[in-house]
């Protein structure tokens, strides 16, 4: 208001007119500064609004892939393969983040001897031998592998330029050699090289792909753009039908007897006959999966089921329930042992045929199957047509896989049908066991069958996937069972076994109170050059128990054992009579004649 | 200055008696002539206003502001109001979501250090059971493995019969004498 205010053009004295002009220079003064003014705002704002535009419009995509350079890295979550478990929710496998350590020294901040020093008593070595080390070379220096995540912290706090820590994956086996005939183990490229973890590969690895995330400046993670499944991990746990006590006390029992007759290796399996659940599978020797690469190859091998090998006496009762079911023998058939014949020119003789001077004479098929007769159980079988028997043997399952859900399955081989009908002898020598071939886990499928009323189920390690409160996500499918044998069949056959193990060759597998069937087996191995070696033998036996309602199978394989007397009775029955008394304890089965204990007298 | 104290009302019964002069809304009635007088206007005017001043002059009702107005200003009012809110709400949820961020960020490194820790504790128990396990084999232990010679089987008792149940007798009376009179 003052400016625009007109009294002074009114004013006519001198005074006046200068003060007049002076204002009038002030006037053009102020507005040419305000003008000044203006014009550096407004050329500092189109400055600011180029420059905005510069860097919006023309450099935009240029400083935004530089800042997601900065920014965004492509994170691989740490995501553990699944975890094993075994029956009682033991865990068997578990994965865990390991870290190696390189060291680059042309990128060394500090000295070498400095360096050395503190790295020293956090790796547990020598001062000296780090130097060495690091003048190996100028960079890339692996140091240590597999280091735990406490040690990989305490090196990164060190904050020390030039050490490089590197996640990875690395399995875990507590319990180290006990499942590892089952479980198998990881290599390095966490790929499964054996047992489960080679054929579950699929169900044990989760599938996540690596995740782009933001960081902001602190390294923390902007959430913003995480795909949802970042956080969303399942706990589902694969859950194995084993039992880690039945499975130490097999162990433990199959260890001792192998020490006593420097055995090769030996194996022992328990199976639950009506649903095929394998409860015990332990092989010796193992490995210990944790360091599989200090072992030899051939471990790796679950030889139970990669291996065939000629059953022996331990297949005769398969042999008389085909011979009861096809219905050309009764029970109560009386067959007459000599102790030795000659089958188309080859002997065949008992294997106490030297012992006891002779044959036992008249025999029953029960006897034939409790003194394990050789030449009882040709004439039982050449009651069959040849044709019809080897119908039989393709129907059992010989020379298929048994379908268990552990890799490298191999199948038994068995001659051709014009092999087998065109010779007398090859029908005589399968008879007791010989002249074809199973995997010890066919057998125990097969005895599994005549234990569960005639029903063959298939053999199976994996429960399915559960999750962490026990709810069942995915369960292995398994076919319906396959009645092989009807149940009188099967229920006079398990009488039989019943009097080996009570009577006959099975005795040192007897428990008091209890009611065991087992059957003996000791069968000489096949040599390179097709005939049979005189000493390399091996001795199994099978158990099924409690007789009265059968409900487990019990097998025990020993290959090679030294000494005269290594039979099945004496190197693998007192083994399976271990691992019954376990299995007993553990599954809480009851006695079947309880026996009454005499109350101590009270003093 | 003071010229523009006059009532706008005053203005429109007599001539305006400074022309150009703000006639705002001043609701003040102009009451002093000796003020008029000062500013040094016509005559006329001043003694017009005098006789003017004389009556009583009476506030008129205040009309009501036309309905355009109204809703421009309620208008204005409630747009201050919801422009404030909304740069509230604004800043809230920019600070919310920078907050957010670091707070994730700190959980996710809980639950980082959590799952660690779940992990190590299941591995080291594991271990812990299997050495048990492993002592417990070695016969110095004087620990054995359970077997059925050392295992009690009991008899499971038989389904005991609830016991037949009586029937309840009927209530006796123990009113035997009415209790009104």
């Amino acid at each position: 208001m003052a400016i625009s205010f007109p009294p002074f053009h009114n004013l006519r004295s001198r005074n006046a007119t200068e003060k007049g002009q002076h204002l009038r220079g002030e006037q053009s003064t102020s507005r040419s500064r305000l003008l000044a003014v203006w014009g550096i705002l407004m050329v500092g704002g189109m400055g600011l609004a180029l420059n905005l535009v510069r860097l919006q419009i023309i450099q935009a995509p240029t400083l935004r892939q530089r800042a997601q350079n900065q920014q965004v890295t492509a994170l691989q979550p740490f995501v553990p393969r699944r975890p094993i478990i075994d029956r009682q929710g033991n865990v068997v496998a578990i994965d865990e983040p390991a870290h190696t350590l390189y060291a680059h020294p042309f990128l060394f901040k500090q000295s070498q001897q400095a360096i050395a020093s503190q790295l020293a008593p956090i790796l547990n070595r020598s001062e000296q031998e780090l130097l060495q080390l690091f003048s190996s070379d100028d960079s890339g220096i692996r140091v240590e592998y597999a280091l735990n995540e406490e040690t990989a912290d305490r090196i990164a706090n060190l904050g020390l330029d030039g050490l490089e820590l590197e996640r990875q994956q690395q399995r875990f086996y507590p319990q180290q050699d006990l499942f590892a005939t089952v479980v198998g183990y990881v290599n390095t490229e966490r790929q499964g090289q054996a047992g489960l973890e080679y054929s579950q590969q699929s169900i044990l690895e989760r599938s996540i792909e690596p995740v782009q995330i933001s960081r902001a400046g602190d390294g923390a993670i902007i959430p913003d753009d995480l795909p949802g499944s970042f956080l969303r991990q399942d706990d589902l746990q694969l859950q194995i039908t084993l039992d880690s006590r039945l499975q130490r006390a097999s162990r433990l029992a199959l260890e001792q007897q192998m020490q006593q007759f420097s055995a090769k290796r030996g194996a022992v399996m328990v199976m639950d006959v009506r649903t095929g659940e394998i409860l015990s599978m332990v092989t010796e020797p193992s490995y210990d999966p944790n360091q599989y690469y200090r072992f030899d190859m051939d471990l790796f091998r679950t030889w139970v089921l990669t291996d065939s090998y000629e059953p022996g006496s331990t297949f005769k009762p398969i042999n008389v329930a085909i011979a009861l079911e096809s219905g050309t023998v009764s029970p109560n058939d009386v067959f007459y042992d000599e102790g030795w014949i000659e089958v188309d020119s080859w002997p065949i003789q008992n294997a106490d045929y030297n012992e006891r001077g002779g044959g036992r004479g008249s025999v029953s098929v029960q006897e034939i199957v409790q003194y394990s007769s050789n030449v009882g159980m040709v004439h039982i079988m050449e009651s069959l047509d040849p044709a019809d028997y080897y119908g039989w043997l393709e129907k059992i399952g010989l020379g298929q896989p048994t379908g268990i859900d552990l890799p490298f399955e191999s199948q038994g081989q068995i001659k051709s049908l014009e092999q087998f009908v065109g010779s007398p002898v090859e029908p005589a020598t399968t008879a007791f066991g010989h002249g074809f071939s199973l995997t010890a886990i066919q057998l125990l499928q097969l005895h599994g069958a005549l234990a569960n009323q005639g029903e063959m189920v298939v053999p199976h390690v994996v429960r399915g996937l559960y999750n962490s409160e026990g709810q069942a996500y995915w369960r292995s499918k398994l076919p319906a069972p396959r009645r092989i044998f009807s149940p009188q069949t099967a229920q006079t056959v398990l009488g039989m076994m019943e009097a080996a193990v009570q009577d006959g060759t099975g005795e040192s597998a007897q428990i008091l109170g209890y009611r065991i069937a087992g059957k003996t087996g000791t069968a000489q191995k096949v040599s390179s050059d097709g005939g049979y070696h005189d000493y390399a033998r091996i001795t199994s036996f099978v158990s099924i128990l409690p007789a009265e309602s059968p409900r487990y199978v019990v097998l025990v394989v020993i290959d090679e054992p030294q000494g005269e007397d290594a039979y099945g009775s004496t190197v693998a029955a007192p083994i399976a009579r271990g691992v019954m008394e376990a299995l007993i304890a553990i599954e809480g089965i009851p006695p079947s004649q309880p026996q009454v204990v005499e109350e101590p007298p009270i003093e | 200055m003071t010229a523009a104290l006059r009532s706008n009302v005053s203005n429109r019964r007599f001539p305006p008696r400074q022309p150009g002069s703000y006639a705002g809304g001043s609701k003040v009635a102009q009451l002093q002539p000796s003020i008029e007088r000062r500013s040094g206007q016509s005559q006329l005017q001043s003694t017009a206003s005098q006789a003017d001043i004389r009556r009583m002059v009476q506030l008129p009702a205040q009309p009501a502001n036309p309905l355009w107005l109204r809703a421009l200003t309620f208008a204005q009012r409630t747009s201050t109001v919801v422009t404030f809110s909304l740069v509230a709400s604004a800043l809230a949820v920019y600070g919310w979501t920078v907050y957010s961020q670091q707070l994730w960020g700190k959980e996710y490194q809980r639950l980082e250090a959590l799952q660690r820790q779940e992990r190590q504790l299941t591995a080291a128990t594991e271990v812990l059971k299997d050495q048990m396990a492993q002592e417990a084999e070695d016969p110095a232990s004087g620990l054995s493995i359970p077997d059925p010679t050392n295992a009690i089987f009991l008899q499971p008792a038989p389904l005991s019969q609830p016991a037949p149940v009586q029937p309840n007798p009927a209530p006796k009376s123990i009113q035997t004498a009415p209790l009104g009179y």
